[in-house]
C-alpha cells in the first residue's frame, strides 16, 4: 500500500545518487531534472527504454497500468519489480536503478 | 541468454501495444473539427510562449502584447507544428506499406504493425488539417511545398531504392522515419511543457496528448525494427544506410544546437510563425513587420533567450540522436561550436542553474 504524502519532500536513491524529491513527481521527470543516469524516449510507456529494478520502495511508488504491464512483460525478462520510470510517481522513498 | 530475435521481439510487443490502444481508441479527428468550429479561443495559449524563442520580454515591442496577441501568435505556432507533423506523415503514408511488404508476408501480424501506423497516420492527418483550418483559416499549408527539407526524405529513398536489398530499403526508411519523429517530437513534447493549465486551450492539450501516445509507439517502430532491419541487410546496404544516416544527422546537428539561438532552425520557424501572425487583424496596430524587428534586436543587442524547455527539448534530442549513433556504430566527426554543443547534451555535461540547485 502506498503511502502518498503529496508535495512532501522523500528521498530517492537512483542509481548511486541520492536526491531528495517532492511526492508525487514522475520519475522521468525527476531524472530529467537532475541529469542522473538514466535515458529515455517515447514517455508513453511504449519503448521501454526507461525500464529500472525497483531495489526498495516498490510500495511507495504509483500502481501499474495495463500498457505500462505489456512493455514490463517483454522488457524485464524475467526479472521481478521492473517499473518503467516514465510511468512511475514517487509517492515516497525508495532506491531503483536503470535495468540495462 | 535470450535466443528470441530483437525484431521478433519488438514486433510482438507493437503487436500487443495496438491491440491494447484499439481497444480503447481515441480518435482525434473529433478534437480537430471541434477545434475548427472554435476557431482561435483568444483567452488562451495554444503552446508555452518562451518555445517559440522570441523576445518577447526583451523587445519593446513584443514585451507590450496583449494577450489576445499572443494568443493569436501560439495558435499559429501550433498550427505551423502541426502542419510539419502532418507533412512528416504524408511521407508515412507513402512508405509505410512499401517498407512493410518489402520485409514480411502481406497481412501477417508483423505486416500489419506498420498497417495500424498508417491507418493512425491518416486519422492525424485529417485532424491536423482541420487544426490548420480552425487557427490559419485554410488547410492546404501541408505538404513538401511548405517544408522542403522534409521533400528530400523521398528523394533519398527513391535515389538509393534499387541500390538496396529488402531489409536495407525497410532499415533505411524507418531510420530516416525515426529522425523526422525525433524532430516532431522536439516540438510535441516540450512545445506545451511549463504552460498553466489555466491558460491553455483544453483542445489543444488534449490533440498534443492524443497524438503523442500513438506517436510513442511509432517513434519505438522507427527506431528498433530500423535498427534490427539494418542488421539483417546486407554489409553493401548497410553502408549506404549509414552514409545517408551520418548525412542527415550532421545537418540536424548543425541546425539545431548552436549556442546562438539566433542560429538554430528553431528561430527561423519562431520568425516565420511572428512574421505571419503579423498579418492577422489582431496585430492592425503593431508598429513594426518582423524584418523589421529583427532589424531592431540585432541594433540592439537584444539578444534570443533560449528559454528552459527548448533546452531540455535539445537535451532529449541530443540524448536520441548519440543512441542512434552508438546503436549503429556510427562515427560522427564534425568540428565545430553545434557539435561540440551537441556532445556536451548528450553526455549531460552541461547541467542548467535550476538543476543545480535542486540536487540533494
Amino acid at each position: 500500500m502506498s503511502s502518498e504524502r503529496s508535495g512532501e519532500q522523500v528521498e530517492l536513491q537512483v542509481g548511486d545518487e541520492v536526491l531528495k524529491v517532492r511526492s508525487g513527481e514522475r520519475l522521468i521527470d525527476i531524472c530529467e531534472h537532475h541529469l542522473t543516469c538514466l535515458t529515455f524516449s517515447c514517455r508513453s510507456a511504449s519503448c521501454g527504454t526507461c525500464a529500472i529494478v525497483v531495489e526498495q520502495g516498490m510500495e511507495n511508488l504509483s500502481p501499474m497500468d495495463g500498457l505500462e504491464a505489456i512493455v514490463v512483460e517483454e522488457v524485464s525478462e524475467g526479472r521481478p519489480n521492473v517499473r518503467l520510470a516514465c510511468q512511475v510517481r514517487v509517492l515516497g522513498s525508495a532506491c531503483v536503478r536503470p535495468l540495462s | 541468454m535470450d535466443q528470441v530475435d530483437p525484431v521478433d521481439k519488438l514486433l510482438r510487443r507493437q503487436i500487443k501495444l495496438f491491440e491494447h490502444a484499439h481497444r480503447t481508441p481515441l480518435e482525434l479527428k473529433g478534437l480537430g473539427l471541434t477545434m475548427k468550429q472554435e476557431g482561435i479561443d483568444k483567452s488562451k495559449l495554444y503552446c508555452n510562449p518562451d518555445f517559440l524563442l522570441l523576445p518577447l520580454r526583451e523587445c519593446p515591442h513584443l514585451s507590450k502584447l496583449r494577450p489576445e496577441q499572443l494568443s493569436v501568435l501560439t495558435a499559429y505556432y501550433f498550427a505551423r507544428a502541426y502542419s510539419e507533423i502532418a507533412t512528416s506523415e504524408s511521407v508515412a503514408l507513402r512508405y509505410n506499406m512499401e517498407a512493410s511488404a518489402a520485409v514480411f508476408p502481406l497481412y501477417s501480424d508483423n505486416y500489419m504493425v506498420l498497417f495500424h501506423e498508417t491507418a493512425e497516420e491518416f486519422d492525424h492527418i485529417i485532424t491536423f488539417r482541420n487544426v490548420c483550418q480552425a487557427l490559419l483559416g485554410r488547410g492546404d499549408v501541408i505538404g513538401g511545398d511548405f517544408f522542403p527539407h522534409l521533400k528530400a526524405v523521398p528523394v533519398m529513398l527513391e535515389r538509393y531504392r534499387g541500390k538496396l536489398c529488402n531489409n536495407g530499403f525497410g532499415s533505411m526508411y524507418l531510420l530516416m522515419r525515426y529522425i523526422l519523429n525525433l524532430a516532431l517530437k522536439q516540438l510535441e513534447g516540450f512545445m506545451t511543457a511549463g504552460l498553466d493549465e489555466k491558460v491553455a486551450s483544453p483542445l489543444a492539450l488534449r490533440i498534443v496528448a492524443g497524438h503523442a501516445e500513438d506517436e510513442a509507439r511509432h517513434l519505438t517502430t522507427s527506431l528498433e525494427l530500423g535498427l534490427g532491419l539494418f542488421r539483417r541487410a546486407t554489409p553493401r546496404s548497410r553502408e549506404i544506410i549509414s552514409g545517408a544516416m551520418r548525412i542527415t544527422m550532421y545537418s540536424m546537428i548543425d541546425k539545431r544546437f548552436s549556442g546562438d539561438a539566433a542560429a538554430t532552425w528553431n528561430f527561423e520557424t519562431g520568425l516565420g510563425v511572428l512574421q505571419r501572425a503579423l498579418q492577422h487583424p489582431e496585430f492592425a496596430d503593431f508598429p513594426l513587420r518582423a524584418e523589421a524587428l529583427r532589424d531592431l534586436w540585432a541594433s540592439e543587442g537584444i539578444a534570443i533567450p533560449a528559454g528552459a524547455e527548448f533546452e531540455r527539448s535539445r537535451r532529449w534530442i541530443a540524448g536520441q540522436l548519440n543512441r542512434l549513433a552508438e546503436s549503429m556504430e556510427l562515427a560522427l566527426t564534425p568540428q565545430g561550436e553545434a557539435f561540440e554543443r551537441y556532445l556536451a547534451y548528450a553526455r549531460g555535461t552541461t547541467p542548467f542553474p535550476e538543476d543545480t540547485a535542486r540536487k540533494a
